[in-house]
């Protein structure tokens, strides 16, 4: 798992802005994603799990976030902060968007990861990226490519007929 | 595709993985001791009558309540120990400030009881560099840690006691593990202006309560463990690194659950105290720690009160993913099946969600019409349904007022999580409905037709689904529920009077009740059992009877 460690805390990162909260959403993705009684058969297995789990904890939490933790880089980009971007979003948004944008997932393949119907992911990436289109035109998002692009996978169907 | 937009993300994800290195190793231990303990504790402020919050939860969804389930009385074992104690302290006149409150406190030993009460609260002496509460600004805890604080009384009477909080404490235990769920809701009764910080409130469980005993078991915000006393004199104290400080005044009310599991007998994790408690074996003495957060920073002094609870022990209720294992699509077309049990999946928006840190002071449960999948349960649950309304008329001709009530048995053999019920009236069943049909008056839906043209059901559903708004309703027990439609319940619906709503419902327009199960994890979505209640009794007003 400690190889994968560094993707899922930085996914985290992305994800919440916030050192603290990312740990935890971490944290309780591996209680959640290695903790159900399943043995994962290799460690990819297991490192998928976690970061499915890690996707649909933030998108479940309901806590108040906090400040985003400020960057300390020495070598800072000029672009705007992607993650005060971020934060226009609610976290059903920014969780959609991010599948969408970062792994390239689309919609049907955000709703297997996250266990929602097609019907949400749908509305979330279109109000996200309509939100997103409008306070950050630099990003050139098209709301329609956002809803309807990325890569199909297969479904994994928790509820048949709810997808 | 926006490349800009990948690109950035990509960024800033990269960022973050050269950050994160040096963060692992301590989380990873951290993850496995989640593992090893696994709860989870969630907590909010209600600022909105704490009567109403109180009320709402003490209505309670089951009747006929099983004698077999009482908690039994808390035992008083004779202390052992019993030191002269001076009993002399600086009054706080009414000060309920951390500083003042510890100025007036005196120690407190174990047994140990007061001719006049006070406050029983923990006295923690804290290195300030390291107090876990210093520049804490989350919401949740991440800390898994006790202290040894000296046990002190402060103030010059109770500011919370056992009449502060309801609580309800669920437990259940199989080959699986063994699990224990408390509830609670927190209210200050006196007219003082104490402040308590939220997102440190720890509930503790102790099965020996009044004996000195080693440390137990610990998780994040609560211990289980024979007792919290560790001499005759100090106690442990859960600590916490988040912080949410609010007033408690003006009938502000704080919520909060503690989950806490433990492996079976035999495995090197599990926990004899909680297995104990999980299995139905001992009811353990409840006490939440409530820190009361200094003026300034947190510093070299921290100030926990010590607040007992009275808990209702009852079996932890199933939940909508263990009855979705047998399930296939409803049709409208479908004939009525008694032996299968008519329900609908809904997901809830995020819009809908309820409130769980803070609502206001005109806060009322929330409710939403959802649009929901219909399906079939395998299994009937809901059956043997009792139906009466009662139309009381003004005796100037207004509106008049409108009350119905129904139960129904539950046939499960298990108990079941159930959030707040609601009324359904169909005027035409048979037409297609649509939302703006659609008139909600609190638990009562009222219109045309819950089917849609696309063949999904329109349903009013509570989004209170978590916490100590969800019901366990027992085995052998059942549901009921109750609509009162009047003027004022009605508000802006001006056009639709109980008068007009009698009359549907005695000409035939069928009443369904909606039963909202919860997923366990889960807030987005619940799972609706639908309940034909067939043609109510008609009950004569006592108003007219009188009149």
């Amino acid at each position: 798992m400690r190889g994968h460690g560094a993707d899922l805390l930085a996914r985290a990162l992305l994800l919440t802005g916030d050192d603290a909260a990312a740990g935890s959403l971490v944290e309780r993705a591996l209680a959640h994603g290695t903790g159900r009684g399943h043995l994962a058969d290799s460690p990819d297995e297991a490192a998928t799990e976690v970061r499915r789990a890690l996707h649909r904890a933030f998108r479940r939490d309901k806590d108040a976030e906090p400040p985003l933790t400020p960057v300390t880089d020495p070598d800072p980009t000029p672009e705007a902060d992607i993650r005060e971007a971020l934060r226009l979003l609610t976290r059903r948004e920014r969780v959609a968007l991010v599948l969408r944008y970062l792994d390239e997932m689309a919609a049907t393949a955000i709703a297997a990861e996250l266990d929602v119907s097609v019907k949400a992911v749908v509305a979330d990436l279109r109000s996200g990226a309509e939100r997103l289109a409008a306070t950050r035109p630099d990003l050139r998002i098209d709301v329609e490519d956002a809803v309807e692009g990325g890569v199909e996978e297969e479904l994994t169907v928790a509820f048949g007929a709810r997808r | 595709m926006s490349t800009a937009l990948t690109a950035a993300l990509a960024r800033e994800e990269q960022r973050g993985i050269a950050a994160s290195r040096v963060e692992l190793a301590a989380l990873e231990e951290r993850s496995l001791a989640r593992l090893r303990r696994g709860r989870t504790v969630t907590r909010a402020l209600v600022a909105g009558g704490s009567a109403a919050v109180v009320g709402v939860v003490a209505v309670g969804l089951a009747w006929g309540t099983d004698p077999s389930t009482t908690a039994a009385p808390a035992t008083t074992p004779s202390p052992s120990v019993s030191p002269a104690i001076d009993e002399s302290w600086v009054p706080t006149g009414g000060n309920v400030s951390a500083e003042a409150l510890i100025a007036s406190s005196t120690p407190r030993v174990l047994g140990q009881d007061l001719e006049k009460p006070r406050q029983a609260a923990l006295l923690c002496e804290m290195d300030p560099a390291i107090n876990p509460w210093r520049d804490a600004y989350a919401t949740e805890s991440t800390l898994t840690e006790t202290k040894e604080c000296e046990a002190v009384w402060v103030g010059d009477e109770p500011l919370l006691t056992d009449d502060s909080v309801y609580a309800m404490l669920h437990v259940g235990a199989d080959a699986t593990g063994g699990r224990m769920l408390l509830d609670w809701v927190m209210y200050s009764p006196m007219e003082t202006d104490l402040t308590i910080d939220t997102a440190a409130i720890a509930a503790t469980f102790a099965t020996a309560p009044d004996t000195v005993s080693p440390p137990g078991f610990r998780t994040r915000g609560s211990y289980v463990g024979e007792s919290l006393w560790v001499s005759p004199t100090q106690r442990l104290a859960v600590l916490g690194n988040a912080s949410d400080p609010r007033s408690l005044a003006d009938g502000a009310t704080a919520l909060g659950s503690a989950e806490v599991d433990t492996q079976p007998q035999g495995s090197v994790l599990h926990s004899d105290e909680v297995w104990a408690i999980a299995h139905g074996d001992v009811d353990p003495e409840v006490v939440l720690q409530v820190r009361v957060p200094p003026d300034g920073a947190a510093g070299g002094q921290e100030l926990i009160l010590e607040v007992p609870v009275n808990v209702e022990v009852d079996q932890i209720g199933v939940t909508a993913e263990n009855l979705l294992t047998g399930w296939e699509p409803r049709r409208r077309e479908d004939d009525r099946d008694p032996s299968r049990q008519a329900a609908s999946l809904c997901e809830v928006p995020e819009s809908a969600e309820a409130p769980r840190m803070f609502i206001t002071m005109d806060w009322v449960m929330p409710f939403e019409t959802l649009e929901c999948d219909p399906i079939w349960l395998d299994e009937r649950l809901l059956g043997a349904p009792r139906y009466s309304i009662e139309y009381s008329s003004e005796q100037n001709g207004g509106p008049g007022s409108l009350y119905m009530d129904w139960q129904l048995d539950l046939n499960l053999g298990s108990a079941l999580q159930v959030a707040q019920s609601t009324l359904l009236v169909e005027t035409a069943p048979s037409t297609a409905g649509s939302e703006a049909d659609m008139t909600r008056v609190e638990t009562l839906g009222f219109t045309t037709s819950a089917w849609t043209a696309a063949g999904t059901r329109l349903l009013p559903v509570a989004s209170m689904l978590d916490g100590i708004f969800v019901g366990h309703l027992q085995g052998d027990n059942g549901v009921w529920g109750g609509a009162y439609v009047d003027p004022y319940t009605l508000g802006d619906n001006a056009e639709l009077t109980p008068k007009e709503i009698r009359r549907a419902i005695v000409k035939g327009a069928p009443s369904t009740a909606l039963v909202a199960v919860p997923f366990a994890r889960d807030s987005s979505r619940v799972l609706v059992l639908e309940a034909p209640l067939g043609k109510p009794e008609i009950r004569k007003s006592t108003f007219e009877t009188e009149g």
